[in-house]
């Protein structure tokens, strides 16, 4: 199939801005910072630098610094959609949604937990790019409220989520749920786009490792799955499996686990998670799917640099920049030494 | 009639003298059961005293992979993910046994750490929980342990004083009225009995 200009154009400027992300060699040196102060020294980005003027030296802390990145983030994301057109610039409103689903996911919390949120807690989206007045709802009084204020959002499948939640008293199953209709209209919009089977197969691909780090997590703390059974059919859905499929790996042993997803398309997790089965740790295990979906998705853009899988790595490889400055920041915070700092 | 320790040397004070003496020995020996049941409950928990040193190298561990969570996650996912966990609520019992205070904390409300949406910060969180109730266990014990110490000292410290000091001092007591007394009885007899002469040689 021939490609459209704005698709080539699209493509070049996801190489373009790629050359903005830090480099491995980069994240070296920064791991090696003394302190916050020459870790902010260290990170030479111009949209960092610009935002690093602002931050007083003699106040700073991690949570500032996770701010700014966070800033940069929503940025990165915002812009990209800014350029893109047409269907792209669908798929990029579908993909910039995931940000909206991390304020959702705090704003629930808080509510549940009667706690105090502010708007300055939440990632700063810009107008247009949420469709959730987030302004209305830190300032609504209870869970129930919030669910109102999904009836008129892609959101409002999930507030049948609401009751189980209240009555497990977590947010779990609404943020499983919400999390579901993200990534169901997410690969709707890239089932669109040229070369849209590749797209799928790595949204997809990072949905499923998600799922695993959800479902193994649960095994290991022992934790109830039913509130995901609940959700097996939307979930099959997403990912164009069997619902018998999810339900195996829902009641399947750990060792079965890995057995089941080793038969599927997403044996490439299992390197990187069967060595935490033993030691049971929920944390090896986030790292481990983080570095296994890392490795997958590069793996893709290498072998595919002029198609839409070269914009999901650039969109991906902005994500896991965040991740990798928040836990430097945090760490430098804490006096961790450096050969203990494990990136992404 | 002379006196010690403010008692007359009377047959009516030798009777009181005794009375309390018996009294004074039956308290003793209630003490003496006293301080051999403190003795034995003061053991029992002695071996316990172990276990905070064992609660504290669980907290160092657990405190490396706390901070282990805390850089994977940020403070800002920390934070939010904390907020969904309800308020923990204790009670103070206060109890009195044989005289000694004892308390025990009654945990009224969980936090429901079980419902923190993130798996790595709930895990952090399950663990941490459990430190602190067996941290709660080991300031239980050791309130017991300084409670029945401190009791034990001082039971001890009384028992002593009874046998090593009231006792002897009452049984000298009773040994001097008794003395007393007979030194009186025979002066009398002594007198009774010059009289009876002296009547008897008219």
């Amino acid at each position: 199939m021939l490609k459209s200009a704005s698709y080539i154009y699209l493509v070049s400027r996801a190489h373009g801005l790629s050359t903005r992300l830090i480099k491995p060699n980069e994240y070296e040196s920064l791991k090696k910072a003394k302190d916050l102060n020459s870790l902010i020294d260290l990170i030479s980005g111009e949209e960092y630098v610009k935002r690093f003027s602002s931050v007083e030296r003699d106040k700073l802390d991690a949570s500032t610094l996770n701010r700014v990145f966070a800033e940069v983030l929503v940025d990165r994301l915002v812009y990209f959609t800014k350029i893109s057109s047409g269907k792209f610039r669908d798929f990029m409103l579908s993909y910039v949604r995931r940000l909206e689903i991390e304020n959702l996911r705090r704003v629930l919390r808080a509510k549940l937990g009667e706690r105090k949120i502010s708007v300055e807690d939440l990632l700063p989206i810009p107008r247009g790019y949420t469709i959730i007045n987030f302004q209305d709802l830190v300032n609504v009084r209870s869970l129930d409220d919030v669910s109102y204020h999904l009836t008129p959002t892609i959101y409002r499948v999930a507030q049948e989520s609401f009751a189980i939640a209240k009555s497990i008293g977590s947010t779990f199953p609404i943020e499983l749920v919400s999390e579901a209709i993200y990534f169901s209209k997410l690969i709707d919009s890239a089932m669109a786009l040229p070369s849209s089977r590749r797209a799928v197969e790595i949204i997809r691909s990072e949905y499923f490792s998600k799922l695993a780090y959800y479902i193994l997590g649960l095994k290991f703390l022992d934790a109830s799955l039913l509130p995901l059974e609940k959700f097996s059919s939307i979930i099959a859905r997403n990912l164009g499996v069997s619902i018998d499929f999810i339900n195996d790996l829902l009641r399947a042993r750990e060792d079965t686990l890995i057995n089941i997803i080793l038969r599927s398309r997403y044996r490439w997790l299992i390197p990187y998670i069967e060595n935490v089965i033993p030691s049971k740790s929920v944390t090896d295990l986030y790292r481990g799917v983080l570095k296994a979906f890392k490795g997958y998705y590069g793996g893709i853009s290498k072998r595919y640099p002029l198609d839409m899988a070269y914009i999901l790595w650039y969109l991906y490889s902005v994500e896991y920049e965040y991740l990798n400055l928040v836990q430097l920041a945090t760490a430098k915070e804490l006096g961790i030494p450096s050969e203990e700092i494990e990136l992404y | 009639m002379s006196s010690i320790m403010g008692v007359s040397a009377s047959r009516g004070a030798l009777l009181e003298a005794k009375k309390q003496l018996q009294f004074i020995k039956k308290s003793t020996e209630i003490l003496e059961m006293k301080r051999d049941k403190v003795a034995s409950e003061l053991n029992k928990y002695l071996n316990q005293l172990g276990k905070r040193s064992e609660v504290e190298n669980k907290l160092i561990k657990f405190y490396k992979k706390f901070v282990d969570a805390l850089v994977n996650v940020g403070h800002e996912e920390f934070k939010s993910a904390s907020m969904v966990v309800s308020r923990m609520d204790t009670r103070l019992h206060r109890y009195l046994v044989m005289g000694i205070e004892e308390y025990d904390v009654e945990i009224i409300n969980k936090p429901s750490v079980e419902a923190i949406p993130n798996l790595i910060i709930r895990e952090i969180a399950l663990e941490f929980y459990r430190i602190f109730l067996e941290f709660l266990d080991v300031a239980v014990i050791e309130n017991k342990i300084e409670a029945l110490a401190y009791d034990l000292m001082n039971t001890a410290r009384k028992v002593n004083a009874l046998q090593k000091i009231i006792i002897p001092s009452y049984q000298d007591l009773i040994r001097y009225i008794e003395e007393r007394i007979m030194e009186e009885e025979l002066s009398e007899f002594v007198r009774t009995k010059f009289i009876v002469d002296r009547k008897g040689r008219r």
